[in-house]
């Protein structure tokens, strides 16, 4: 079974110090939540590992080999903040390129491909394309997949039709998702890390989110 | 690898307008000034190179997050579609050479 390690990652900007002492593992078949704070630091740990920010120092690894940048060979798959497919082209054949071949028959049931899978990006609401672009990464080809707030700027049924997905694609892959809507975040991850004060917290149970001042409480 | 080729042409697509303009422009200087000028062809097309990346850059730099999820970094599918620009460069200008 393949594992991600990624540790001893640094990163300042300015002279403060974003990251500076993160460690984390991921294994296939896990999914792993990863919380913190507006501007702690979550997203610029997901492109170090993806590979497109540098970091003042860093260590990330597939089963123990170097990784200098995740995404070179479909060993790591990104999903952006912002909308990242490409206009003017039909949206079958933006992802049968991405999607895993394995997966496809998968991937085609769901609805918002199976309503618009002959036109282009155009043609959906932001919604739609949102969730479009989250599951055509989560059925990538890749082996680990990194998730950056894919609960954002859905509904929240639709938000319920993704946990399911994340977790039957764990099965064969390893996952690492942040987003602020922690309820999602803690319903779909076997395992929580809290970045806080850019180092990583091991939880071990969600009370800790309290003890460590993410939350004020857990309802 | 299988999708390289259709990688490419969606990466190109934005830019080809742009940059074919670039070729015919330098070919109609040279219709006009005659075959003294060929050598800055090279230059011109460099210039055309540079603005095309910081348009693409300016305007369309959150589609390269769908390249990189392919598996290609950016840098590479720069270097490959102005390879295969410069190659119908050369033979827009051949053919013009022969022709006039």
């Amino acid at each position: 079974m393949n594992y991600l390690k990624v540790d001893s990652v640094a990163l300042a900007f300015n002279g403060r110090n974003i990251l500076q002492s993160v460690y984390l593992n991921c294994r296939q078949g896990e999914v792993i939540g990863l919380l913190g704070r507006n501007g702690c630091g979550k997203s610029s740990l997901l492109k170090i590992i993806f590979g497109t920010l540098n970091a003042d120092h860093k260590y990330v690894s597939i089963n123990d080999e170097f990784i200098h940048k995740g995404y070179l060979n479909n060993r790591i798959a990104y999903l952006p903040q912002h909308n990242y497919l490409p206009a003017g082209v039909k949206i079958e054949k933006l992802a049968r390129i991405l999607v895993d071949p394995k997966l496809w028959d998968d991937f085609i049931q769901i609805p918002v491909y199976r309503n618009k899978f002959n036109k282009t990006i155009s043609s959906l609401s932001g919604g739609e394309l949102r969730q479009l672009e989250t599951m055509i990464i989560i059925h990538s080809r890749a082996e680990f997949i990194l998730l950056d707030e894919p609960f954002t700027h859905i509904s929240p049924i639709q938000a319920d039709e993704f946990k399911p997905v994340i977790r039957a694609c764990a099965k064969h892959k390893g996952i690492i998702v942040t987003d602020h809507q922690y309820h999602n975040i803690l319903d779909v991850s076997d395992k929580i890390i809290l970045l806080t004060d850019g180092v990583t917290k091991h939880l071990t149970n969600h009370e800790e989110l309290i003890t460590y001042g993410y939350l004020s409480g857990i309802n | 690898m299988s999708y390289l080729r259709q990688l490419l042409w969606y990466f190109y697509k934005p830019l080809f307008i742009w940059n074919l303009a670039f070729s015919l422009g330098y070919l109609e200087i040279i219709h006009i000034y005659g075959q003294k000028v060929i050598s800055y062809g090279f230059f011109f097309k460099l210039l055309g190179y540079a603005s095309t990346t910081y348009l693409q850059s300016y305007t369309a730099k959150n589609t390269y997050m769908y390249y990189r999820n392919a598996g290609y970094s950016i840098k590479r599918m720069y270097i490959y579609v102005y390879t295969i620009d410069i190659g119908i460069y050369i033979i827009l200008l051949t053919l013009y050479l022969y022709y006039a």
